[in-house]
Formats: C-alpha cells, structure tokens, sequence
C-alpha cells in the first residue's frame, strides 16, 4: 500500500506536476488567452496557433456566427485544417472571451469616448 | 542593419509551434535556435553570443540585457499591445506579434517628412530570411510581357533615373477598430499611414523598357515574404495595381526611404508604392512583376480581402463574395498630430494644432477643426502637397472660452468637394475606409 502511495507520489512529481506547471507557464505568458473551467483555452492555442499569434485575438469581439465565418474562411485561403468535434469548443471559447461587446452595442450612432493618447478603445 | 536574419528564419521554421510554447518546453534550445544566443554558463544571465541577432532582424531593442535570464521571452512576445521597441522603430503599438503588425500613434506622426523609425509595419505573412541587395533580383513575365527578362537590384539602380517622392502610404483597414459590429483582422486605430520620401525610380520607365504589350490590363506582384503557416508553395499576399495605374508617372518602384534603407520590415530592399492605393497594393520585399492580360489571382485578390460591399449594407450584413467590389482609392482623411490626445492646456493662451491631410488619388482643398462638436467649423492654413500623393499639413491656433473638457475635431474636404463623416461610415465586413473625422481630447484649465 506505502508503495503505491509513493508511486503515485512519484508518478504526479514527476509525470503531471511538471506537465501542468508547464501549462500554467504557458498560460502566464500567453498575451491574451485566460484559462477556463472546460479547458478549451488548450485546444484555441493547439489550432489557433500555427499561422499567427494569440495577440491577434486581443481586440477582438466578434459573435459565434462572425467566429464560424473567420474559421471558414482560414480553411478556404489559407489552408487550416478541418476542426472536427473540436470546433464548437473553439467556439464556445471565442464567444466567451471574445464575444460581443455589449457596451459598445449600446451606444448606437454615437462613437466610443476619446481615450488618452488615442490608443485603442477597447482593452 | 545585418542583411543575415538568423532569428526570422528560425522563427519561420516554428511552426508546429508559438515561440511562446517553444520556450517553455526547451528554453535553452529556444534560446539557440531563435536568437542564437548562449547564456553564461555559471551566471545563466547575459549572453556569450547572439544578442546582435536577437536585437537585428524582427529586431527586438533589448536593454539591459545582461540581466536577462536564458530561456526567457522578450517581454515584447510575452505582452500585449503596450508601446515596445523594434530595432530601427520608436513609438510604435503592437497589434501582432506573428505575423508582425504594428501602428504609430498620432502626436508621432507630427513630422511633416515620416522618419523611417515611426512608419507603421503592416504583414501578411512572415518577411524573408534573407534580403541581401546586391544579389536581390526581379524578375519580370506574365501574359504581356514579349520575354521575360531579370534584373538585379544594382542594375536597376544602374540603368534607371532616380526618384525621390514623398507618397502617402496607408493600409486599406486603417480605422477598422471603430467598427460596430467589431470585424476580423488587425484592429488598427490611426496609425496605418505615413509620408516618408521613398527612394528609387518611376515604375513606367521599367515597363516601357521591358516592352509592355497593349493587351495588358494589370501589373501583379510577387514578393520575397513567406506564408504564415510556413508553407513554402503558399504566397502570404500577390495583388497589385491596374496597367493605367502602374504606368502613372509618380508610381514607384522602391529601394530606400528618407535618404537612407529602407527598415527591413518596410520592404527592404525592393517595394513597390503606389499613392492614394491601399497599402495592400504597395508589394514589400519585391522580387517578381507580372504584366497580365487579365485581372491578378493571386492570394487577396478576391473577396472578402480588400473589397467592400457593392451596394451599401446594413452593419453586421452577411454579404456574399459575389457582391462584393474591389477596394480603390483612398478616401479623404485628416489627422491631428499635435498636441497628443488628453492634454491639458493653459485656458488663457492658444493652443497651436498642427497635422496632415490626404485624399487618395485627389488633392485636399481645406482643412477644418471644431472645438464645439461639430456645431461651428474653423478653417485651417492648408499647405500645398509637395508633389502628387504627398500628405498636406494644417495648422491653427485654437483659443478655448472657458476652461473644461474639449474635443478637437478635424475635417478635410478633398478637390471632389467629399469631406470626412463625424461617424463612423459604411459599415464593411472587413473594416475598410473608416475616414471618420480624427478626433483627440483637451484639458482646458
């Protein structure tokens, strides 16, 4: 029983404490990505990443349907690759993080307040 | 400038990985491959080599350096859009790292000629591993062409009369972020447009003397640059201009900037810049031209880059490619350059504006500012452009009336008699010819 404990100590020390801490690494110096409870944040770095740099996300605040249309169109130009079942976890992602924003929905006709220096309104 | 860019190759090769992801699995490896740079081995800190190639090339400035631990990211990979430092640039915001894309902000564009180090940086794809002008070619074919003939970068240099024009260059989506609904791609604010002198010969001259066909209807172009995803068969972008465009007088092929090379990620060291054409057109790093008897197929030619919706569509209209037309002209645009937004200002004394304008292939017949949103309009000292394409500059002294929070407003009216929206004008699926009237705040005290 002692031995099984310490293995299991060894397997996690070893085997998924560094793994995980790689991880969170990762995720610390992602410029944009945050972490969510379905993990999805993995499979946006997985797919997303190849091309182009999470940063391109930043200002971004497009619906589902405009994500969809974004991905579509990376797989027509650009040659991504089929997402799969993995597609409408990406989506749930993006919807989430970099969804609408409903401030700016709420301001119709009228342009976002200056902010200093002019840099972008949205943060 | 090293015209050897060891860090950009490495980088290209990463696909399969974000360098971010690269660093943490290996970082001394990382730190070889992407930067060629050992640490010192007790210290694990500065650099026994590399560092000339970790600040050349994409060319990140490192300061102190020698307290950088191995294996670390330069802070500019880690972190967002906070004004950083690229060798050869000041000032400029981040908007991508990968592919690099980056925008002055306004009250740095004061200056009437752009400096090199304030030129916004616009990629498509990955820039070349290697940009060497003495062995850099072009070679000229397609449909209207009698032979295809090559040159090298000297021999043009040699053969050609020498031009120098100061042309405004502005990226198609300058202006995409006030977009709502927000669309995809690089959320440029401002400062996708520059005016520096560009340096190099008439285009025309070169196709007249490679004996253009009359059949022709389109100069394309090839570049040097590489896709984003690493594969070698893919061009990142091949667009270019229609034939009457390609052969006007003040089109130019380009290999220096402001007296001086070009920055390599400006294109060095051969571009094309077309005035008053989206920036899009302008083809950096250059090694091809094609003279089409057709409209150009190359990748962001069709829709949805670089087109708008024919006919005018409600915001966040699904638009079909099929309805959709090719960007042109620039449209009219203004921007105060001093002071910076959000100052504040002695309310008793009056307070200098200066800035550009410029009007895609117009002129710019006057500049007005409003203080009073929009209610009453001043009108400015207007300069005359120094040649064709070249941005214009305003200036007036603004007094306030009382103290308080003030916004200056900025509108140009182009030789057309079109002058800039005070909102945010039709609404496109990619964000194109936002020319809304620039706007910056004041702190009257």
């Amino acid at each position: 029983m002692r031995s099984k404990t310490r293995f299991l100590v060894f397997v996690w020390l070893v085997l998924i404490a560094p793994a995980s801490q790689t991880e969170d690494q990762a995720l610390a110096t992602d410029p944009v990505l945050v972490k969510d409870s379905e993990e999805n944040w993995k499979l946006v770095r997985a797919h997303c990443t190849a091309c182009h740099s999470t940063l391109i996300l930043k200002n971004l605040r497009l619906s589902r349907g405009a994500w969809q249309d974004v991905i579509k169109r990376m797989q027509t130009d650009e040659g991504m690759w089929e997402l799969g079942e993995t597609e409408p976890k990406i989506l749930d992602y993006l919807e989430t993080y970099f969804g609408p924003d409903t401030e700016s929905s709420s301001r119709p006709g009228r342009r976002a307040p200056i902010t200093p220096r002019n840099q972008s309104p949205r943060k | 400038m090293p015209d050897e860019k060891p860090v950009l190759r490495t980088l290209l090769t990463r696909r399969e990985r974000g360098i971010h992801e690269f660093f943490f699995s290996d970082p001394e490896r990382a730190d070889w491959e992407t930067w060629h740079r050992i640490a010192h081995p007790k210290s694990r800190r500065g650099f026994l080599t590399g560092l000339s190639a970790m600040t050349g090339a994409l060319g990140v400035h490192i300061a102190f350096s020698e307290l950088m631990p191995r294996g670390l990211i330069p802070a500019v990979y880690a972190n967002a859009s906070e004004p950083f430092e690229i060798e050869g640039k000041d000032g400029l915001v981040l908007l991508n790292d990968r592919p690099l894309n980056a925008e002055t902000m306004p009250h740095l564009l004061n200056d009437n000629v752009t400096p090199t180090n304030r030129l916004f940086i616009r990629n498509n794809g990955l820039p070349p591993a290697e940009t060497n002008p003495s062995s850099w070619t072009l070679t000229i074919g397609g449909e209207s062409v009698g032979a295809t003939r090559r040159y090298t970068l000297p021999e043009l240099k040699q053969k050609f009369e020498h031009v120098s024009r100061q042309i405004t260059l502005e990226c198609g989506g300058n202006g995409r972020a006030e977009f709502d609904p927000p669309v995809s791609g690089n959320q440029w604010t401002l400062g996708a447009v520059g005016c520096p002198v560009w340096d190099g010969m008439r285009l025309r001259d070169l196709l007249l003397d490679i004996g253009k066909r009359d059949n022709a209807v389109f100069l394309a172009y090839h570049a040097k640059d590489r896709h984003a995803s690493g594969d070698p068969t893919r061009e990142p972008i091949s667009r270019g201009v229609h034939i009457s465009k390609a052969m006007d007088p003040d089109s130019m092929l380009v290999w220096g900037m402001n007296g001086a090379d070009m920055h390599p990620m400006n294109g060095h060291p051969l571009r094309l810049v077309f005035g008053g054409q989206p920036g899009s057109t302008s083809g950096k790093w250059l090694t091809g031209l094609a003279l089409r008897d057709r409209l150009h197929d190359g990748p962001k030619m069709a829709p949805p880059a670089y087109h708008v919706p024919c006919e005018p569509v409600a915001p966040g209209s699904q638009v079909a490619y099929e309805d959709m037309c090719m960007l042109d002209s620039m449209p009219v645009k203004s921007l105060i350059t001093s002071p910076a937004s959000g100052m504040q200002h002695e309310s008793k004394q009056r307070l200098p504006i200066h800035g550009h304008a410029w009007a895609g292939a117009q002129g710019v017949n006057s500049v007005q500012l409003s203080i009073d949103y929009g209610t009453t309009w001043l009108d400015t000292e207007l300069q005359p452009p120094v040649n064709r394409f070249a941005w214009q500059h305003f200036d007036y002294s603004v007094s306030f009336p009382k103290s308080g929070y003030y916004e200056v407003w900025a509108r140009a009216i182009d030789s057309d008699g079109d002058s800039q929206p005070m909102l945010v004008p039709g609404w496109n699926p990619k964000g194109y010819g936002n020319n809304a009237c620039h706007r910056i705040a004041v702190y009257a005290v």
